[in-house]
């Protein structure tokens, strides 16, 4: 009988149209801008720069190394170096960016970025509302737009945060023991070459 | 092809459920980025495949829905049985794959004539079609997805304990020796191939790739000739393209 496919089509659709008023899995469907799904703790869109602290120009982690420059298969990332330096989390005398933009019409999303960076400075966002009326600059990242503080590091990615924060708690007990191993070494040089020439002080006197 | 507008939406809804768990898992919905030389970007949880397993086990009772829905619908038979149809020998000469060639009835999967990989460890049958027309197309991809929810389920139960990466395997810095390799697999749209030559470097010296929509591409002009300008809409369909791989 010619149009039964037609029906049996039709009773399917009537089944998900009576379903979606009383079951979930049948109406999916959120009221966007109102509602919104929250985000899942992987969610990840476009890189941020993370600062520590509260001014952002000081506490920026990133020292403009360019790995991640260099990485990015769709090359969004540009980096220029500053000629000033500032001191890192460890006091060292660091590099610093003077221009970092990243196009987030040419980014993809993949993380290369945030995996080969070895300051973690740069980590991945999951805001996903940008628009803009300009078809380039308005999409094209600059540093002060990237710049994000690492509570809302935490805020976004608590366990990833948590362990990025151990990373680096980590490395200041690296730094302080090695400065504290070089130091002991200076002092024990210094005393070595103290007594080595009190001794020839000695022979010389004795020699005499 | 008139009012596919619903089926098209019960489709997205079952989509979004996969895109879900992908996104749950590596972070995001398309560019997952999630394997490495030697396994994995990151573990999954136990609390994952449960999730994974309930989308599975979801799947066949969506596909009957799908199939009662327009499988059998006379509006959908008479617009696309002996439209666009493919000859064997044609197809093989193209280099077309996938489920384009195996409508056609040429049986060529590589996943079992390789047998790369883990697949010589699953049970699954490779759906053949008779006719090549459109309808054919449609039917492959039907059964496809039908045995792919069958091997998905052979892995998730055999899905092993261990390290999600293998600790020797080197992420960064990769040097290959000298010379060159062609790798394929069996993509949903057909023969996805890598081929790289190699001087011993980190960056290949010339590589390729055989994007599988693009070739199956190539047969459009042969199967529209003789056919209505309608139709040529809904061959173009069946060939199902990406056009991220045409456009190279």
């Amino acid at each position: 009988m010619i149009g039964k496919g037609i029906l049996k089509g039709m009773v399917e659709t009537a089944r998900n149209l009576t379903g979606s008023f009383h079951d979930t899995d049948r109406l999916t469907t959120v009221e966007y801008p109102e509602q919104k799904i929250p985000a899942k703790e992987n969610a990840r869109n476009f890189p941020f720069l993370i600062y520590d602290g509260d001014d952002w120009e000081t506490g920026l982690r990133c020292v403009s190394c360019q790995i991640c420059e260099k990485e990015c298969p769709p090359q969004c990332i540009y980096i220029e170096k500053d000629k000033e330096k500032k001191p890192d989390f460890l006091g060292k005398m660091q590099m610093q960016p003077k221009i970092f933009d990243i196009d987030v019409s040419v980014c993809m999303g993949c993380q290369i970025c945030v995996e080969v960076c070895p300051f973690e400075s740069i980590r991945m966002d999951n805001d996903f509302e940008y628009a803009g009326s300009d078809r380039f600059k308005s999409l094209l990242l600059t540093k002060d737009q990237l710049a994000k503080s690492n509570k809302y590091y935490h805020s976004i990615h608590p366990t990833e945060a948590q362990e990025t924060d151990e990373i680096r708690v980590q490395k200041r007990e690296d730094h302080l023991a090695k400065e504290k191993a070089k130091a002991e070494k200076l002092a024990k040089a210094k005393e070595e070459a103290a007594s080595k020439a009190a001794l020839s002080k000695a022979e010389t006197a004795k020699e005499e | 092809m008139g009012a596919l507008g619903t089926p098209l939406m019960y489709a997205f809804r079952e989509r979004e459920r996969i895109l879900d768990l992908f996104e749950s898992l590596s972070g995001a919905r398309m560019m997952c980025n999630y394997m490495r030389f030697g396994g994995c970007r990151c573990d999954v949880s136990a609390d994952w495949i449960k999730q994974a397993q309930s989308v599975v086990e979801a799947f066949p009772q969506f596909l009957d829905e799908f199939e009662a829905l327009i499988s059998e619908n006379e509006v959908l038979m008479a617009r696309s049985q002996h439209v666009g149809i493919l000859k064997p020998e044609l197809a093989i000469d193209a280099g077309v794959a996938g489920p384009v060639l195996r409508a056609t009835g040429v049986n060529y999967d590589l996943r079992k004539v390789d047998g790369y990989g883990i697949y010589d460890r699953f049970q699954f049958r490779v759906p053949l079609g008779d006719h090549g027309d459109v309808y054919d197309r449609y039917m492959i991809r039907v059964l496809e997805m039908r045995e792919s929810v069958k091997i998905l389920q052979q892995a998730l139960a055999e899905i092993p304990n261990g390290d999600y990466v293998n600790p020797k395997a080197k992420l960064r810095g990769f040097r290959p020796p000298p010379g060159e390799a062609y790798g394929r697999i069996e993509a949903p749209k057909g023969e996805l191939g890598f081929y790289l030559i190699s001087d011993g470097s980190p960056k290949p010296y010339r590589y390729r790739v055989r994007p599988p929509s693009l070739i199956n591409l190539t047969i459009l002009e042969d199967m529209c000739l003789g056919q209505t300008i309608a139709d040529a809409v809904i061959i173009l369909g069946s060939i199902d393209i990406v056009l991220g791989e045409v456009d190279r």
